[in-house]
């Protein structure tokens, strides 16, 4: 499997390795302030709390849960891996515990895909240290 | 302290746009250097300080960027400067000129993009956000990141297909009045613009800035030093810059641009609200991003950006004419100096055919970003009289 998977893949260093762990566990994490609740806004790049920095984050285990907040459908080709993908969809997940999440929709036409659609998370593992969270229609 | 009408742009080359195929990247830099100093009726030895942008495509060799433009034309600049904020570059060079003319440096600041990115193949594709995550799933080009803001503003306002098309036509309508845009006798209706190639959904490739090869200079200086010179000299009255990086931990990023902070300032530097606007360059990488200023500027209502072109506010004898030549869009792609030549240009009551009669004052704006990723960009405001 990971000889044949020729996409790119995400680089995991310090920041983000505790997110990879646990997607390679099946387990959507985000960042979250442990002073305020509050879980960071957006995944990717990380950031801290808006009220209080990153002094008090802590990977913390979500639900998957969540829905289609935008997304895109390429159908232009920008790099070769995606040749036998074209076309396909690129989406911001809004998660149930209000973070967004840049993932794929999969089980699922790009022509059905709507904005506020339900999702929820499963997991593609790609490689031996890489398991990508993707969404499908969630009942 | 206020910088305000204590300089202006004196002088401004402008290259042919299009393609130049086997043009040299520093031979066009220092043809358009060379336009600006004679506009301006100086000599080469005048210009003591040198600011450019690199090109997108000479970026992806590495860190030697810029050439030996100086040497070409004899400039003996106290300092050459690659200044890199994205398409905020040509507002932040008039700011970094004004500096070095105020602390007593310098006397004429060179400021300067050219590219020749259409004949080296360019196709931006870097992945938004750096490093390879996005690029995992398949997430490529600020194009597709600005496309995703496109969508949700569809969602959230119930802006349309045509009404992004409608900047699209109505930017190419301009450039049908002006002989020098790239897309000169290549008219566009909407029916053109519907059927044009998609590149990510909801953006066709017509929703996108062109690549074109060409260059555009402008020669900052103070009023006394410009007094004696051949052009009508055109003031800066307000310069703002500001990134709202807040915006961030806020879902409304995807539907609203970092406007505010840029805007504030320098209006407030101008002395003036947008009522006293005749003319307006926004800085048009997509369409999405001219409607999302529309609205930041407050040219319209919030959500009201896509019935504001579709009805044509936007054009000559409209509210506001907005991107005259034809813009990034359908004119030539010069990152934030399109705008910035084109107001120039109107202040000079050089539009031609699409000249705004009697235009005073004039909006421009750069919208741009050196780490892409989440919509969330830096964006810069510049006030100009004549």
């Amino acid at each position: 499997m990971a000889q044949e998977y020729k996409k790119p893949l995400p680089v995991i260093d310090a920041d983000y390795k505790p997110y990879w762990d646990a997607a390679k566990r099946h387990e959507l994490v985000q960042y979250r302030c442990q002073i305020c609740g509050d879980f960071s806004p957006i995944h990717y790049p990380i950031t801290g709390c808006p009220k209080h920095g990153r002094s008090k984050m802590e990977w913390t285990k979500v639900s998957g849960k969540g829905n289609v907040y935008t997304f895109v459908v390429f159908r232009m080709l920008f790099d070769p891996a995606f040749k036998d993908e074209i076309p396909y969809n690129v989406a911001i997940i809004e998660l149930a515990e209000g973070s967004l999440l840049m993932s794929n929709i999969v089980q699922c036409k790009n022509e059905d895909i709507k904005v506020g659609m339900p999702v929820e998370v499963v997991f593609e593992d790609v490689s031996e240290e890489v398991s990508l969270p993707k969404f499908k229609p969630a009942p | 302290m206020s910088l305000k009408d204590k300089y202006v742009i004196c002088g401004l080359g402008v290259s042919k746009q299009g393609k130049m195929p086997g043009v040299n990247l520093n031979a066009l830099r220092a043809e358009v250097a060379q336009l600006a100093i004679d506009d301006a009726g100086l000599t080469a030895k005048d210009i003591d300080g040198y600011i450019y942008q690199g090109s997108m495509a000479e970026m992806r060799g590495g860190f030697f960027v810029g050439g030996n433009v100086p040497q070409r034309l004899g400039l003996e600049p106290k300092f050459i400067w690659r200044l890199e904020t994205g398409g905020v570059t040509a507002i932040s060079s008039i700011l970094a000129a004004t500096g070095a003319i105020e602390a007593g440096l310098v006397h004429y600041v060179l400021c300067l993009y050219a590219a020749t990115d259409l004949s080296e193949g360019l196709v931006l594709a870097a992945p938004p956000g750096g490093r390879n995550t996005p690029g995992s799933f398949g997430m490529f080009s600020p194009g597709a990141d600005h496309a995703f803001a496109a969508r949700r503003h569809m969602y959230e306002y119930g802006t349309t297909q045509e009404q992004l098309g409608a900047i699209a036509v109505t930017q190419r309508q301009y450039a049908q009045m002006r002989p020098d845009a790239f897309m000169y006798n290549r008219p566009l209706t909407m029916e053109d613009y519907l059927k044009s190639k998609w590149v990510a959904e909801p953006f066709h490739i017509l929703d996108m800035c062109l690549i074109s090869d060409g260059g555009i200079a402008f020669i900052v200086t103070t009023p006394e030093r410009a007094r004696n010179l051949r052009p009508k000299p055109v003031y800066i009255m307000g310069i703002g810059l500001g990134h709202q990086l807040t915006e961030s931990y806020r879902k409304e990023q995807y539907t609203t641009l970092d406007v505010g902070p840029s805007k504030e300032a320098a209006f407030q530097m101008a002395g003036l609200t947008i009522e006293d606007l005749d003319v307006a360059q926004l800085y048009d990488c997509f369409t999405i991003t001219v409607l999302l200023e529309t609205e930041g500027y407050g040219f319209c209502k919030k959500g009201e950006g896509g019935a504001f072109y579709a009805e044509g506010h936007s054009k000559l004898g409209g509210k506001i004419p907005i991107n005259t030549s034809g813009g990034n869009l359908s004119w030539g792609y010069n990152q934030g100096f399109t705008p910035v030549a084109e107001a120039v240009r109107q202040l000079r009551r050089e539009g031609g055919a699409t000249q705004v009669k009697d235009a005073e004052i004039a909006l421009c704006s750069g919208h741009g970003t050196t780490s892409l990723g989440s919509m969330n960009y830096a964006h810069g405001t510049l006030v100009l009289r004549r």
